[in-house]
């Protein structure tokens, strides 16, 4: 082999380890990025369930432990009874809306404030005075509470 | 013909190229380490909020049926809606039912009670431990019932 085949060749092999190296580096760049979105997706998951569905569910078993009375009016109604006033809790279209009315008030579920998005918002009574809130987070997650229903406060 | 001097200079690029691309590879080795140790901490850390999520839910459950049915096994056959346990009974008359509430986690739930004049305080202690038995979160919840009978195996 003479020099300038020599040299041919050390030039085609420093060509195929610049582009070898390239190609770990983009294939690298290409799991990281894969690896980053799946965590960020993993952390997202997480704090949609916390403040969405999680957060609904809370919100529901602490406003019946706080009222007077309560009715379960169907799977997703709920009306609280308090002093002078009733509170309707219902899903509609995957968010949770909640109500004021005044006692003698029709009861209808429209027209309430937007609280939460809670997907399959459901409310059941489980017998006991105990009834079961439940609503569905991401990825199939769902996120139940049992709560004893309060007896007392009912008007009409 | 090409000049010498432009295959040196052709050369000079080649090689200088691949000490680029070992630069570039070992800062990215160096940052991919980095990050990779961000993406296992913030991933660790979203298992575990969804674990103390639901062993906040659990627990709050668990004591909302015990507060109305002073009775552990009542308690379990709601919150397990039947789902298999393993149920112990202690010299000392505490009861203790335990159950898996994912792969990690062991559920306990001890009742024991204290006897008053006017009748039992029962008492529920619900504890989350994991694999190695070391304690995640407990909490204690108490029934009263005033109107109900001491039993002799309550009062021994």
């Amino acid at each position: 082999m003479n020099r300038a085949d020599s040299k041919r060749l050390t030039d085609t092999v420093s060509a195929a380890g610049s582009m070898t190296l390239f190609l770990i580096f983009a294939v690298c760049c290409l799991i990281m990025i894969a690896a980053a979105a799946s965590a960020y997706g993993r952390i997202s998951e997480n704090y949609d369930d916390t403040f969405n569905s999680a957060a609904a569910v809370r919100y529901v078993t602490n406003k019946l432990r706080a009222c007077k009375g309560a009715e379960i009016l169907s799977g997703n109604e709920l009306l609280l009874y308090d002093d002078g006033y009733k509170t309707l809790i219902y899903e509609s279209g995957g968010t949770l809306y909640e109500r004021l009315l005044s006692d003698g008030q029709e009861v209808s579920a429209s027209g309430g404030e937007a609280v939460f998005k809670a997907e399959g918002f459901s409310v059941s009574d489980c017998g006991g005075g105990l009834a079961e809130i439940s609503a569905e987070g991401s990825g199939g997650r769902t996120f139940s509470a049992y709560c004893r229903i309060p007896e007392g406060g009912r008007t009409d | 013909m090409k000049s010498p001097i432009a295959k040196v200079r052709k050369h000079i690029r080649s090689n200088l190229f691949f000490v680029e691309m070992i630069i570039v590879l070992l800062f990215f080795s160096i940052a991919s380490a980095v990050i990779l140790r961000s993406f296992a901490a913030s991933d660790r850390l979203a298992k575990e909020s969804r674990r103390i999520e639901s062993m906040a839910f659990l627990a709050q459950s668990a004591a909302e049926i015990y507060s109305g049915t002073a009775d552990i096994s009542e308690t379990a056959e709601k919150l397990l809606s039947g789902k298999p346990y393993t149920y112990n009974e202690y010299p000392d008359g505490s009861q203790e039912i335990s159950f898996s509430m994912d792969t990690e986690t062991t559920v306990r739930l001890r009742e024991s009670s204290e006897i008053y004049a006017g009748g039992p305080l029962k008492i529920l202690e619900i504890s989350f431990s994991d694999g190695s038995g070391g304690i995640l979160y407990e909490t204690k919840t108490g029934a009263y019932f005033p109107e109900r009978t001491v039993t002799d195996s309550e009062r021994q």
